[in-house]
């Protein structure tokens, strides 16, 4: 069982919840404001289609993550004129992107030194 | 923080499920639409566009699932759901509801009220600041049973107050009563006589003025007084102006110096032994004289050694009541050396305050207390025993329930909730009841004001008591889904709920009634046992006429009527003009009332018998008479003759004595002409009566003499009036004799002797009806118990039955069979009880009369009772079983 992903019955991974998060944010960050639809396509594509999102997952993530407070929706029309919910990152969403960011970027060094333990002998 | 945000908006998202529904399905089908038309545009047909996004999309269902529990609160909306479903099932099943939640309701509510009492009682906090270190003192002599909370001596409190180590400071306070003729009609109000530091030692401040001064106190000091809140504001209006003014008590003018606050009104009749006759309400203090030891005038009648005080102390701060209880043994000790006269076998007790002020109603509160306990447990066993029943006829419902995928975890919660929801319906119930029995006991308490009027329900105590029942209720409410395991789900399923595991729960059912019958068998001898010594103590001879009797007080101030000569004249007077009255047959005057409150020991010695060491006289009740108090009550005489007006203080001084100390001090000697040295004179033995139950109805008698008035007088009288009539008819016309002898004398306590010897048997009355009433109900929760078990037992085996009556068996057969297993678990149960009640027999031994707390009779009497009972709450579903007809019964299914 991997720490960040379980794997769906497609053989693509799933993204947990946790990380599913700072994907969103990080996803709004670059591009505004976008649909459920649009987000996750866009999660897929960044991973180069290795990443499955699982609506399951990714629909009570947006809400949660709106209830807390870092993201707003509200509901817009797409490039194709139809009616979607759009979200996008609020003022505190912006602030958690930067401090989650970091701390990610955190942990991927210390598991990185224990993944490549001679680079952090050297 | 942004946690705290999510779950408070997430609770709103329990109440506005519709729109967010719809809005969700509206972004889902956005969502779709979106990936169809992209699959469109990589060149898939419309159908497989479609098909394709659906796939990806996967369950709508599970992630509209997923986003409803993040949207609100899953486990309220269960928990919301469950309440639901509870309610509908207690409206479904209205008789269980009506009898779990009456039987909660009566069994918390009752034992609630009772320990409210209780609480008030014992552990209430004494309006006097740092009361825990406030303590009395009382004389004993070890060696005499029955001999203790005697008062002290004049000396002995002297005595302490000077040379104690352990009392920051002392005081000492005695029954004392007053006329009061100015602001109204000449009353007769309750008092105290204190000593100076009475106020002081207390730590109470009068509202208005100030306290007693060491100068006040002493004889021949200032007349001054200090009067209750309720007494200035009913008598003085509230007027702030009466401090410094003097007003006409016992008719002498006495300086009103402080008004005290309004919840002070120590010390009270009802919290003191009844031979100290406090009033129910202390209205009035004045200063008592400690010191002088020789003045006879007024009311200071005590002489050194005779004990009439009740000593107050203040512990200094670290002081032990142990170590004053050490002190006061080695001042004892001295004393008995310096002084062996007088102390001999004298020891002082330290007792707290708040143990003194609730001594009275210890036992009998916790009897009643340790009654209503059973009576908990025996509601708690009812409903346990009622919730089982029910569990066992849902069986089917769990096993389906289970069977559809929920969890035992899950039902458990579904039947809790409906267990709280129960509980929650019979706590509203449970303060009702509490509030009215409490009222009802309030209101049946016969004794006078006392601490227990403040009781009210203790909503900790409510919150216990209804905690151990819901525990109760919800252990067994759940119990029966527990043991339904996966492996006999099946068979739950198949057998329709009706025989499996049954008989290991027909077993728990069993013991649940044993345990049952066992209380009720312990409550019902203690029941029985008190009804037994309440007709004991009306069975009792009090040995003087109670009907068509009159008794009022009169108490001459010593201001006017210093010398004796005024006062025999008054109540010679008064008798007779009273004796003058149409309805009255006789009337005569007497000290201290027979079952009135109130009593004078005094020492005596026989002439001619070797004088026992002095201060070991033995001791006597005595009472000053005029001679028509005989005839007036009725009491006979056996020998001799009663006192004449003839018996005056010219003539050689006479005393009579009754049976007791005739039998004691003369054995088989004829009394009469004997002659006895009592309160300082020889007295001749001119009559003896028979003898009168004097302190309560329940004591031995003790040696009684009587003195003629006439001879020594005694100023405060109660008149006793023999009427033709209703005693109560003459009450104006008393009331009229006494104001044309002295129109400022008031006729005080107007009463019938039947209502004093009614009033002597009213506790023992209340505590008795109160048990009654917890044992009645508690037969009766025991035979609904009994009932319920066997009609399950019953229903259980409908087939079996039927089966055995194919095969032959007779009906009465059936009955027995029935009957047999009912009846097994109450058999036990009466063993049970049996032993309890004897294990009881201690705590209630003290609070017998007349019977011993085994009495055969009692015990042998309620076991057929309890045997009965739970015979008829078997036979009837016992008869239902044999009236089963076999065919049907064979294809029952």
């Amino acid at each position: 069982m991997s720490l960040l992903f379980s794997f769906s019955m497609n053989g693509k991974p799933d993204v947990w919840q946790g990380t599913l998060a700072l994907m969103v944010l990080k996803t709004l960050e670059k591009t505004g404001s976008l649909h459920g639809y649009g987000i996750a396509r866009r999660i897929e594509q960044t991973s180069t289609n290795l990443l499955s999102v699982n609506y399951g997952t990714l629909y009570p993530a947006l809400l949660k993550l709106e209830q807390e407070g870092y993201i707003a929706s509200h509901w817009g029309v797409s490039e194709n004129n139809r009616k979607a919910r759009y979200y996008e990152l609020t003022r505190v969403g912006r602030k958690q992107v930067e401090k989650e960011t970091q701390e990610w970027e955190r942990m991927t060094e210390i598991v990185a030194k224990f993944l490549n333990p001679a680079e952090g002998l050297a | 923080m942004r946690r705290l945000r999510g779950w408070v908006v997430r609770f709103g998202g329990l109440f506005k499920k519709g729109r967010n529904d719809r809005e969700f399905q509206e972004e889902l089908d956005s969502h779709i639409q979106m990936h169809t038309e992209d699959n469109l545009r990589s060149g898939m047909t419309p159908e497989e566009a479609r098909r394709q996004a659906m796939i990806k999309f996967g369950g709508v269902e599970s992630i509209k699932e997923a986003y409803r529990d993040q949207r609100g609160l899953p486990w309220i909306e269960t928990l919301w759901q469950d309440v639901r479903f509870g309610a509908r099932q207690l409206r479904k099943n209205p008789g269980f509801t009506a009898i779990a939640v009456l039987t909660l309701a009566l069994g918390i509510g009752v034992n609630t009220a009772i320990f409210s009492l209780i609480n008030t009682a014992l552990f209430r906090e004494l309006p006097f600041p740092d009361a825990g270190r406030l303590a009395v003192v009382w004389a004993a002599n070890p060696r005499k049973p029955g001999m203790d909370h005697v008062p002290l001596a004049n000396a002995d409190i002297a005595d302490l107050r000077d040379h104690n180590k352990s009392f920051a400071s002392v005081a000492a306070f005695m029954p004392r009563s007053a006329d009061l003729s100015d602001g109204g009609d000449p009353e007769r109000i309750g008092g105290a006589g204190v000593t100076s530091g009475f106020f002081e030692t207390l730590g109470v401040t009068p509202l208005l003025g100030r306290t007693l001064t060491a100068d006040e106190e002493a004889f021949g000091g200032p007349p001054v007084a200090l009067l209750s809140y309720g007494l200035w504001k009913s008598r003085f209006g509230g007027d702030p102006g009466l401090i410094g003014k003097a007003i006409s008590i016992d008719g002498e003018k006495r300086t009103i110096i402080g008004i005290l606050p309004p919840d002070f009104d120590f010390p009270r009749g009802a919290e003191w032994p009844s031979f100290l006759p406090f009033a129910g309400r202390t209205e009035i203090w004045l200063p008592l004289a400690l010191r002088d030891q020789n003045d006879n005038s007024g009311w200071s009648y005590w002489q050194s050694q005779e004990r009439m005080l009740v000593m107050l102390g203040r512990l200094k701060p670290g002081v032990t009541q142990r170590q004053a209880q050490a002190e006061m043994d080695a001042v004892a000790a001295r004393l008995a050396g310096d002084q062996p006269d007088t102390h001999k076998d004298t020891i002082f007790q330290v007792i707290p305050v708040r143990e003194q002020l609730s001594g009275k109603l210890h036992t009998a509160l916790l009897l009643l207390f340790a009654a209503t306990g059973l009576l908990l447990i025996i509601a708690c066993v009812n409903v346990a025993n009622l919730l089982l029943a029910r569990g066992v006829a849902r069986q089917q419902e769990m096993a389906v329930r289970r069977a559809l995928g929920a969890g035992r975890g899950r039902l458990a919660c579904q039947l809790l909730t409906e267990g709280f929801l129960l509980a929650a319906l019979a706590s509203g119930c449970t303060l009702l009841m509490a509030q009215g029995c409490l009222k009802m006991f309030l209101a049946l308490n016969p004794m006078p004001p006392s601490l227990l009027d403040q009781a009210t329900i203790d909503p900790v105590v409510l919150g216990f008591s209804a905690f151990v029942a819901l525990t109760t209720g919800a252990m067994f409410g759940v119990a029966p889904v527990l043991q339904t395991s996966r492996s006999n789900l099946q068979k739950s399923l198949h057998e329709s709920g009706r025989s499996m595991n049954g008989a290991a729960r027909g077993n728990i059912r069993s013991w649940l009634v044993a345990t049952e019958v066992a209380l009720a068998l312990v409550l019902l001898t203690t029941a029985g046992l008190m009804v037994r010594s309440f007709m004991r103590v009306l069975g009792v001879q009090t040995g003087f006429r109670s009907e068509s009797v009159l008794a009022f007080d009169v108490g001459l101030p010593s201001a006017r009527y210093g010398n004796d000569a005024s006062q025999i004249q008054f109540f010679q007077q008064l008798t007779e003009r009273l004796e003058a009255l149409p309805g009255v047959r006789t009337a005569g005057a007497i000290s201290y009332l027979p079952l009135g409150g109130g009593e004078n020991m005094g020492r005596f010695t026989i002439e001619g018998e070797a004088p026992p060491s002095s201060g070991n006289e033995p001791f006597a009740e005595r009472r000053w008479v005029t001679p028509g108090y005989f005839a007036v009550m009725g009491i006979p005489l056996r020998k001799g003759r009663v006192f004449t007006p003839q018996d005056s203080a010219d003539n050689p001084k006479v005393v009579i004595i009754n049976e007791t100390l005739a039998k004691q001090g003369f054995n088989t000697r004829d009394p009469i002409g004997e002659r006895l040295k009592a309160g300082g004179a020889v007295r001749t033995i001119v009559g003896i009566v028979s003898d009168v139950r004097s302190s309560s109805l329940e004591s031995e008698v003790r040696p009684q003499f009587y003195l003629p008035n006439a001879q020594w007088a005694w100023g405060a009288m109660t008149i006793v009036l023999q009427t033709k009539g209703d005693p109560l008819a003459l009450v104006s016309a008393a009331r009229g004799v006494l104001k044309t002898l002295d129109p400022l004398v008031p006729a005080a306590n107007l009463r019938t002797m039947k209502q004093v010897v009614s009033s002597a048997s009213a506790p023992r009355r209340f505590n008795m009806a109160l048990l009654v009433f917890f044992a009645v109900v508690a037969l009766l929760l025991t035979m609904m118990g009994i009932y319920g078990v066997v009609a399950f037992l019953v229903g259980r085996r409908v087939r079996e039955i039927g089966v055995r009556m194919a095969l032959g068996a007779q009906r009465g057969e059936v009955l027995r069979l029935v009957l047999r297993q009912g009846m097994k678990p109450v058999c036990i149960g009466c063993g049970i009880g049996l032993l309890g009640s004897v294990a009881e027999s201690r705590l209630l031994a003290s609070q017998l009369y007349g019977v011993s707390a085994s009495d055969p009779m009692t015990l042998v009497s309620i076991i057929t009772l309890l045997v009965f009972a739970s015979l008829l709450a078997c036979w009837l579903p016992a008869r239902r079983a044999a009236r089963i007809d076999p065919m049907a019964a064979l294809r029952y299914e």
